[in-house]
């Protein structure tokens, strides 16, 4: 087996060549921590009184 | 192109053209150049990509003149109504059609040229491209036409034309499919073998750039479909809180896609001008997956002053996570200079701390133009922006010109330069034509960077003393309060328009030597002059 | 560049290339140090301006 004679591939480089877990992530992130985080506070907030 | 080029058949040995990726036969050529293998397909599509956004870059620096010639007090030139209007005109054909023409070209041309793959779809291709010429040029007519003074962003209640929106909608499904049709071809270059190990570094910042795109255009839809349904009165209302959160996921999401797509062709000319080489690939890909991970939540710093989100999801996006990807950027500003100044060094150019600085190419526009771009952004876009981004400073300097003073250091002297740098390689590459008015492309990259510098500097120093962005009247003459500002101002107004209308003619000096390279340049018959 | 050196090899043999671990770049070290310091300045007369404006009682 020619494979087992190559060094380890480090977790970070087959990360970083994972480019479909990448977009998951580039897309999941923003999504949850800016905009469905933004839009459940925005849902919540009452209706303001008048002074 | 000489024997080298295989659309001859048979011109490739047989042993070469097996090294030459998964292209079927007679569909690319090897450049004499830069040796990378050319598909003909996407550099048709890199081709009418970037003759697109070049018209648009053109259409928006005109209203950028006078928008420029309006903001400088002494000569108010537009009225009101068309002070607005050009505002419009001049945001999406800059930040958005410019751009995204231009960036649609360079997906392509990293997907295919350095991974040596052929295009995955050319209809898609096609596909991607219609919608996005005629949404951009529907964009235009009704702009043009008087039915949209709402400003680039469009916030609701404002209400323009229907086709504005659906104008909008069509241009971002076009980039996607674009977009789409990058990562599929990267996809059929590793399903193929096109390439050993990772992918190139650059590619890494077109895929990182890819990704930002996919993230940004699906805030596009939605908001953009839902506006407008409401313009057509399908739906009676959009909440305006809701529409500002979710249109900046589009309005700055797509500056960062720049931020990718520029740091990658940062790479690139470096690479192109001096052969630099990456300094330590794992650092600089690093770097790039910060971007993918927390640049995106700086769109955030818009809604600084909106009382509708909380302390807590401002700061967390702001500031804690947008200093990842200002870290990232930081790391980038390091290392193509350090990449720069290793290759020089190698060349001989060891004198003092600088010496390499002053050895450099600086009379090859490509090189000039993207120094320039990179110290424009480090310096006058990240500092400010950085500071800009703090919640606590951004009260003091929320919609004034300060703003604008920060994002036409990033967008214009750093991504637009850096696109323009491209093109001096673009064209005798792609075309494969040459550049006639070799001086004035010299030239160009100073005048252009200095209109800038000063214009960006007029609007900050403007904007400190509280002249708000996108005004027409600083005074607010007839308002019931009087406004009166320190009339240091109007000097700081004064230098905005000076510097505006320099860029200007940096920016002719760009469009025109480009234009007649394309349609009457001589033919690059083998390898091209070297700058 | 070298002459026998095209671009488009050095992008191909780029995963060959790990990097250069200790390379030599003084003078960009010295632009990041001017950066860094031009950011301290700058954003130190953001706060002052701040505070000026915004008095904490």
């Amino acid at each position: 087996m020619s494979e087992s004679n190559d060094p380890p591939v480090h977790w970070l480089e087959r990360m970083l060549d994972n480019t479909w877990l990448l977009l998951a992530l580039g897309v999941l992130i923003p999504a949850i921590s800016y905009t469905l985080w933004g839009l459940l506070e925005l849902a919540n907030l009452k209706a303001a009184t008048l002074p | 192109m000489t024997t080298l080029d295989p659309t001859v058949e048979g011109a490739l040995p047989e042993t070469e053209a097996a090294g030459r990726g998964n292209h079927p036969p007679g569909t690319f050529r090897v450049c004499a150049t830069t040796g990378l293998t050319v598909d003909l397909a996407a550099e048709k599509f890199i081709k009418i990509n970037a003759v697109f956004a070049v018209v648009f870059l053109l259409l928006g620096g005109i209203a950028a003149l006078l928008l420029a010639l309006t903001r400088w007090s002494a000569v108010h030139l537009l009225n009101a109504e068309w002070y607005y209007r050009m505002t419009t005109f001049h945001g999406l054909n800059m930040l958005i059609l410019w751009i995204l023409f231009m960036e649609i070209g360079i997906l392509y041309f990293a997907a295919t040229a350095l991974l040596k793959s052929r295009l995955a779809s050319v209809k898609a291709g096609w596909a991607g491209f219609a919608c996005m010429a005629v949404g951009a040029i529907m964009l235009d007519a009704v702009i043009l036409a008087g039915k949209a003074d709402v400003m680039m962003t469009s916030y609701v209640p404002l209400r323009a034309h229907p086709t504005f929106y659906l104008a909008i909608i069509l241009v971002a499904v076009g980039t996607l499919i674009g977009v789409i049709n990058f990562l599929a071809t990267v996809y059929i270059a590793k399903r193929d073998k096109t390439y050993s190990g990772s992918v190139p570094l650059v590619v890494f910042g077109a895929i990182t750039a890819a990704i930002i795109a996919v993230s940004t255009l699906l805030h596009g839809a939605g908001i953009m479909i839902p506006t407008f349904l409401w313009s057509i009165d399908v739906i009676d209302h959009v909440d305006p809180a809701a529409y500002r959160l979710v249109w900046w996921g589009l309005g700055h999401q797509s500056q960062q896609v720049n931020v990718a797509a520029m740091v990658s062709v940062w790479y690139l000319l470096g690479t192109l001008t001096v052969g630099a080489k990456v300094l330590n690939q794992g650092v600089s890909r690093t770097a790039f997956l910060l971007y993918i991970l927390f640049i995106n939540l700086a769109s955030a710093h818009h809604l600084l002053v909106d009382p509708g989100v909380s302390a807590g999801w401002k700061i967390w996006n702001t500031s804690y996570a947008m200093y990842l990807a200002v870290l990232a950027s930081m790391i980038h500003g390091y290392t193509v200079p350090a990449a720069v100044e290793v290759a020089l060094r190698k060349q001989g150019h060891t004198k003092g701390l600088f010496g390499w600085l002053g050895a450099a190419p600086w009379k090859n526009p490509g090189f000039s133009g993207f120094f320039l771009s990179l110290l424009i952004f480090g310096f006058i876009g990240g500092i400010t922006g950085v500071t800009l981004g703090t919640e606590q400073i951004n009260i003091i300097a929320h919609n004034t010109l300060r703003i604008p003073g920060h994002f036409h250091a990033t967008v214009v002297g750093g991504t637009s330069l850096a696109f323009m740098a491209l093109a001096y390689y673009v064209v005798p590459l792609i075309f494969r034509r040459e550049f006639p008015l070799r001086w004035m492309c010299r030239a160009q990259p100073y005048v252009f960077a200095a209109g800038i510098v000063l214009m960006s500097l007029g609007m900050s120093f403007a904007g400190s003393y509280g002249v708000s962005r996108r005004s027409w009247d600083v005074e607010a003459s007839g308002a019931l309060h009087p406004v009166s500002y320190d009339p240091s101002v109007h000097v700081w107004l004064g230098v905005l328009g000076i510097g505006g209308s320099l860029a200007f003619v940096g920016l002719l000096m760009f469009v025109v030597p480009t234009v007649l390279a394309v349609f009457f340049g001589k033919r690059v018959e083998a390898k091209m002059p070297a700058w | 560049m070298t002459k026998e050196e095209k671009s488009g090899d050095l992008i191909e043999k780029e995963s060959e290339h790990r990097g250069d671990g200790l390379h030599h770049a003084p003078g960009t070290f010295t632009l990041t140090l001017i950066l860094l310091v031009s950011f301290v300045v700058y954003y130190f007369a953001n706060w002052k301006a701040l505070a000026d404006v915004w008095h904490v009682r």
